[in-house]
Parts: structure tokens; C-alpha cells; sequence
């Protein structure tokens, strides 16, 4: 498995707790590179001023931590463009209640 | 901008000890309507003054002033000035309460004592409120809705404190009780309950495109319509109806347009606030006890304890289980809290607050329902 399939893969464990959606599915990450021994997340929020500010960042963080050979994790916070219901997946629709 | 830990993130003492000092002085006023339902059906009893207060500057403010804490840096996108200054301000506030409701009940002496305490904490709140305005790298209708409820934090007790004094050096004027409860209940509670319902039930649901422009003349209604109401204006109970009507219409274009179908167990107490605010808006020109009991009782109590069914396992995943998200599997926040005694403690306080005019022994829902209520809140720290 390619560093990055894992890369997405442990983001995928990385819930909002209030929806219960982890960050893939809810469509927050932007962008990512894994170029060992550094990775690189753009992400953003469902809304700005999202109370979650902090701790999600910091769980992506974390989570990309566990790639091998991967010593630092780069996590970028935006709101340029902002986030809109079209980024969720099909899935996440799915266990909102829609579709 | 690389995220970092805690820039925003509030010592978790600063919000949970309003919480659960306002949780104290909810039971505290529960018991008091229990062991005197009489003292809250007619005007200026001292124990319903004493119960009043307990409830709405305790319970009320208490968790209006732990919930802006959080809520402040959500609205304005900017950190709070200094979150520490949340000690001292819950410090004044909860004595100033205590003097308040022992004032009332027992010893009058205490009265201007315990207010121009309470006065006193929420100076200090307005000073750092505003102080965190002044952060904000852009405004909002909400900011300006929570803008407001600072300036009614302020009058609503000057006004009482006047009441009290006057009492004192021989100029009272009942008068100005309706001042004092109009800030209080109307330009306190109703701006804040649907001022930050806007952004919480948006949030709750994961609305998006919903714009804030009937919120903005929400806000306009309801101050020229407790301003009507305050110089005995009928036109102000007009432009009060007008500014509920807004409010439904506001709640029903969030709702159309939610991502998150199914409604949770705070939208759903804020809805059942809703229809408490219409009863009471419609009773006020007849009975207006009845009104003031729906409103404060039924209005407040289901979108205030409902709220904190959200805020509250929020705040304690924050502290607990943020640090070991992407590591290891944390809860979801409605795993934290037990939603079956959420809703037991909804129905018995709505069942309670909705008979409390006609049938007194009807207190014994809200008091039962406000205990099962902190309860719940209770094991929300245990879990």
C-alpha cells in the first residue's frame, strides 16, 4: 500500500465528533502530500470559527504521525475557499440521512 | 495558518463552574417552587423574588455567561481577551446571587449588597466582552445579537439595583420593575436565545447558505419592541410578535436547509422553547404572570437546558479526549451524554412549566425535571 493510500487512510480515523464523519468523508481535506520525512495537510472547517478549531488540526496531526518515515506533520488551517455541503461524499450523505 | 494546540481552547473550569454553579441555583429555586408554589403566581412575593432570581440570574445568566465564554470566540473567529478574567467574574456573580436570593427570602438588607455584586461581575464581563470584539477580525448579526445581550447584562441590574435602593431612600416607582423585567427577560434572554440559536442550530444541523439578514431585522423588532413595551407603547407588543415571527421563519429556512437530517436533542429542546415563546407572547396582554411563567419557565428553561445537552459534552471532549483524537478511538459527543434522561428531564420540565399557571403542584415537573436535567449533565463529566 502507497505511503499516501495510508496517509488517507489514517485520516479517515479522524472523526468530528458532533457529526460523527471523519475528515475524508466530510470533504475537509483539501490537500495532501507525503514526501518523508515531512507530510503536508490543507485543510479546512465546516465553518469558520468552527469551536474545532484546534482539536482536529492537532488529531490530523497526530494521526500522520504513524506513517513511517514520516517525522513532521505540517497541518494548514483555510478558509479560502470555504467549505460547502457539495464536498461531502456520497457517503457521508448517506449517514446524515439523506440520499 | 498551521494549526496549533489550545489557542483557542478555554480552561475548562471557566465554563463548566457556571454551568454547575448555575446548575446549584436552578435546584436551589426548584426547591423553592416546590415548597411554595403561591410565592410565583402573584407579583413581589419575596420568596418568588428570591426564586425568580435564583432561577434567572443564576441558572440563566450563570450558563448564558459560562456559554458566551465558548461561544464568543465561535461567533467573532477571534480568541477570547483573557480567559481568566472568567474567575473573578464567576466569583462576584455566584455571591452576589447567594446575597440576592437570601435578601429577598430572609434579610432585605442584602438585597442592594448581593445586586451591586452580581452589577458588578457582569462590568467586568461587558469590559471583556468588549475587549473580544474588538478581536474580531470581521462582524456578524450574531456578534451584534450578543453585543446587545452584554448591554441588557448591564442595565437589567442597574435597574434592579435602582428598584432596590429606592425602596430604601423613598423614591421607588413599580414602574420601573416592568423596565427592569423587560431587560432582563426580553433584552437578556430572547436576544440571546435566538441570537445564538441562529448560530448553534446552524451548527447543529450543518446548515449552510442560510443568510442573516431576517436575523438582523430579528434583532431590530425585538429591541424597538421591548423599547415600545418599556414606554407603554402597544405598538412594541406588535413589533414583538413581529420579531417571533421572524424567528420561526429564520428557524424554518435552517432546518429546510440542513445537511444533518435527523434533529438532536438540542434543536429539539430549542424548538419546544419556540412554541413556549409563542404561548407566552400570546398570553401577555391578558395574563401577564402566565407569560412571564411560559416565557422564563418554558422559553428559557427547554433552549438554555438544551443547549447545555450540546455545550457541555463538547467543552469536556475538548479537554479529555481532544488530546488523544488520531491516536486511539475517542467517544462521539452523543455518546457522552445519557440522551434518554436528556429528554425525560424535556418532557417532565415542558409538562411542568406549561400547567404552573393554573395548577401550582405543577412545580414539581419543572423541579423534578431540572434535577433529572443535572443529572444528566452530571454523568456528561463522569463519561
Amino acid at each position: 500500500m502507497s505511503l499516501e493510500t495510508q496517509a488517507w487512510n489514517l485520516l479517515k480515523t479522524v472523526y468530528d465528533p458532533e457529526l460523527g464523519l471523519d475528515v475524508v468523508n466530510l470533504g475537509l481535506v483539501y490537500e495532501l502530500r507525503v514526501e518523508p520525512p515531512e507530510a503536508f495537510v490543507r485543510m479546512t472547517l465546516t465553518t469558520p470559527g468552527c469551536p474545532l478549531h484546534d482539536s482536529l488540526g492537532e488529531a490530523v496531526r497526530r494521526a500522520l504521525s504513524a506513517l513511517p518515515g514520516v517525522e513532521e506533520v505540517r497541518v494548514e488551517l483555510t478558509f479560502d475557499p470555504p467549505w460547502t455541503p457539495a464536498r461531502l461524499s456520497p457517503e457521508a450523505r448517506r449517514l446524515l440521512g439523506w440520499d | 495558518m498551521v494549526a496549533t494546540v489550545h489557542t483557542r481552547v478555554i480552561p475548562l473550569a471557566v465554563p463548566a463552574g457556571f454551568i454547575f454553579l448555575g446548575e446549584a441555583f436552578l435546584l436551589w429555586g426548584a426547591w423553592l417552587w416546590v415548597l411554595h408554589p403561591e410565592a410565583f403566581l402573584v407579583p413581589r412575593h419575596p420568596l418568588g423574588l428570591a426564586g425568580a432570581h435564583l432561577y434567572l440570574l443564576g441558572f440563566g445568566v450563570g450558563v448564558l455567561l459560562g456559554a458566551m465564554h465558548q461561544l464568543l470566540p465561535v461567533v467573532l473567529e477571534a480568541p477570547l481577551y483573557r480567559p481568566a478574567l472568567g474567575y473573578p467574574v464567576m466569583a462576584l456573580w455566584a455571591l452576589g446571587v447567594v446575597l440576592l436570593a437570601l435578601g429577598f427570602a430572609r434579610l432585605p438588607v442584602l438585597v442592594p449588597l448581593g445586586g451591586g455584586l452580581a452589577l458588578l461581575a457582569l462590568l467586568l464581563f461587558a469590559y471583556h466582552a468588549y475587549r473580544t470584539f474588538r478581536l474580531a477580525p470581521r462582524w456578524n448579526r450574531v456578534a451584534t445579537a450578543l453585543a446587545w445581550v452584554v448591554f441588557y447584562l448591564l442595565l437589567t441590574p442597574l435597574l434592579g439595583l435602582v428598584q432596590a435602593l429606592s425602596l430604601r431612600y423613598g423614591f421607588y416607582d413599580p414602574e420601573r420593575l416592568a423596565w427592569h423585567l423587560l431587560a432582563g427577560l426580553g433584552g437578556v434572554f430572547l436576544l440571546s436565545i435566538l441570537g445564538v440559536g441562529y448560530k448553534l442550530v446552524s451548527m447543529f444541523t450543518l446548515t449552510h447558505g442560510v443568510d442573516e439578514g431576517v436575523l438582523g431585522l430579528l434583532l431590530w423588532a425585538a429591541n424597538l419592541g421591548l423599547w415600545g413595551l418599556a414606554l407603554g407603547e402597544r405598538l412594541g407588543y406588535g413589533l414583538l410578535l413581529l420579531a417571533y415571527g421572524l424567528a420561526l421563519y429564520d428557524t424554518y429556512r435552517i432546518l429546510k436547509h440542513r445537511m444533518k437530517r435527523a434533529l438532536d436533542i438540542g434543536v429539539r429542546h430549542y424548538l419546544a422553547g419556540l412554541g413556549f415563546l409563542g404561548l407566552a407572547l400570546l398570553a401577555l396582554p391578558f395574563k401577564p404572570v402566565w407569560a412571564a411563567l411560559w416565557f422564563a419557565l418554558g422559553f428559557v428553561g427547554l433552549a438554555v437546558s438544551g443547549m447545555l445537552y450540546k455545550i457541555l459534552p463538547f467543552l469536556v471532549w475538548t479537554h479529555r479526549y481532544a488530546p488523544r483524537a488520531g491516536k486511539e478511538r475517542v467517544p462521539l459527543l452523543k455518546e457522552m451524554l445519557p440522551e434518554g434522561l436528556g429528554y425525560l428531564a424535556g418532557g417532565l420540565w415542558a409538562v411542568g412549566a406549561l400547567l404552573f399557571p393554573v395548577l401550582p403542584q405543577a412545580a414539581w415537573g419543572v423541579a423534578v425535571g431540572a434535577a433529572v436535567h443535572a443529572y444528566a449533565l452530571w454523568e456528561v463529566m463522569r463519561r
